[in-house]
């Protein structure tokens, strides 16, 4: 009886000390059903308020389905001829058979499919884009017709080039869209990315949601700290988007993200 | 109105001990990290219904609460109820004693 005394004393102890704190009850959610919700919002809110835009473009008409279930956004893109039959001169620069991706419209940056930024040497003007490579200059317009730069034409007919003292070409681009999608394995949780920032986070061990507030804060199995932050176009050019969200090809296996690759 | 409250399902299984820090959900597979209220409260819950008058009896005898530190303890168990640890319902009473 006295045992159960001191027990009762000892709990109203607790439970007083206790009613002193505001009572917090966070939430570790696991991995794959972090990704499943995080993707069909994704997914769903890109359909809803992406439409008409570049950004956040589903393959496949639904997304209630595990495959073709992916987003990405669309960036203009050029790819030089394979062969150059003025010039000859290789270089080691040669963009030869490149795709050349504008990665970001924004800032201007260009970078090759190989990961390769070739920003200096790139001039766009309006929907016009040069490519100096060795001594060609390939030239084209963002408009109907054939994606690749024909070198069929020299560049002196085009009003839009000032530069004729070089051998220069230039093509014609058909809607100037490349459609690329990476899917990689993560080790632990997932990626995401925080609208505005233009960068990807990867969450290492989880989130820990704070379900009063919503708010989540970074988890690490060795200490809460900020995600690092995967800089904009590292990794062959993932790119910032505008919604918070992480992607899945597939929902059932929260070990594959599908990302925006610039 | 009063509601009652109630866990059903698997055990949870505490991290260290009992009513401290971290816990693990069988039934919904989420980790929780409680705060000391929320933590002991989900130590005294069971598959009964209770009230939270009943549930501070359970848990520490007799003992005069506050509106404050009822409201405290309400906010706790609403947070529980919110992180699916727990379920809740009106009284009996409230409910013209239908259940």
């Amino acid at each position: 009886m006295a045992a159960h005394n001191e027990k009762i004393s000892a709990n109203r102890r607790k439970l007083f000390k206790a009613l002193s704190a505001t009572p917090v009850v966070l939430t570790l959610r696991p991995g794959s059903a972090l990704a499943n919700t995080s993707i069909v919002q994704c997914l769903a809110d890109g359909f809803a308020s992406d439409a008409g835009t570049d950004d956040f473009i589903a393959a496949g008409s639904t997304c209630s389905q595990n495959d073709d279930c992916f987003a990405y956004k669309e960036l203009n893109y050029w790819r030089v001829p394979d062969q150059d039959p003025i010039s000859t001169a290789a270089g080691s620069d040669d963009l030869r058979g490149a795709v050349i991706v504008e990665t970001d419209p924004v800032a201007g940056v260009f970078m090759t499919t190989e990961g390769t930024v070739v920003t200096s040497r790139v001039v766009k003007s309006g929907g016009a884009l040069t490519i100096h490579h060795g001594l060609t200059a390939y030239h084209g317009m963002l408009s109907a017709g054939s994606r690749t730069l024909s070198p069929s034409q020299k560049i002196a007919s085009d009003s839009g080039v000032s530069n004729v003292d070089k051998p220069e070409y230039h093509g014609m681009l058909t809607g100037g869209k490349v459609q690329e999608e990476a899917t990689q394995e993560v080790e632990t949780i997932c990626y995401a990315n925080v609208p505005g920032s233009r960068g990807f986070f990867k969450l290492y061990a989880g989130t820990l949601e704070d379900p009063q507030t919503g708010l989540a804060i970074a988890y690490n199995t060795e200490d809460v700290l900020p995600y690092p932050q995967r800089t904009l176009n590292s990794d062959a050019g993932f790119q910032g988007i505008r919604q918070t969200c992480l992607l899945s090809t597939d929902p059932a296996a929260a070990s594959q993200f599908s990302f925006i690759k610039g | 109105m009063q509601r009652v409250w109630r866990r059903l399902g698997p055990a949870l299984i505490w991290d260290r001990e009992p009513g401290h820090g971290a816990v693990f959900d069988p039934a919904t597979g989420e980790t929780h990290f409680l705060s000391e209220l929320p933590a002991l409260i989900a130590t005294t819950l069971d598959d009964t219904w209770a009230s939270h008058i009943e549930l501070v009896s359970r848990y520490a005898g007799t003992v005069e609460l506050d509106a404050a530190a009822e409201a405290q303890f309400v906010a706790a168990l609403t947070s529980l109820e919110r992180a699916e640890l727990v379920e809740s319902r009106l009284s009996d009473t409230d409910q013209g004693g239908r259940h």
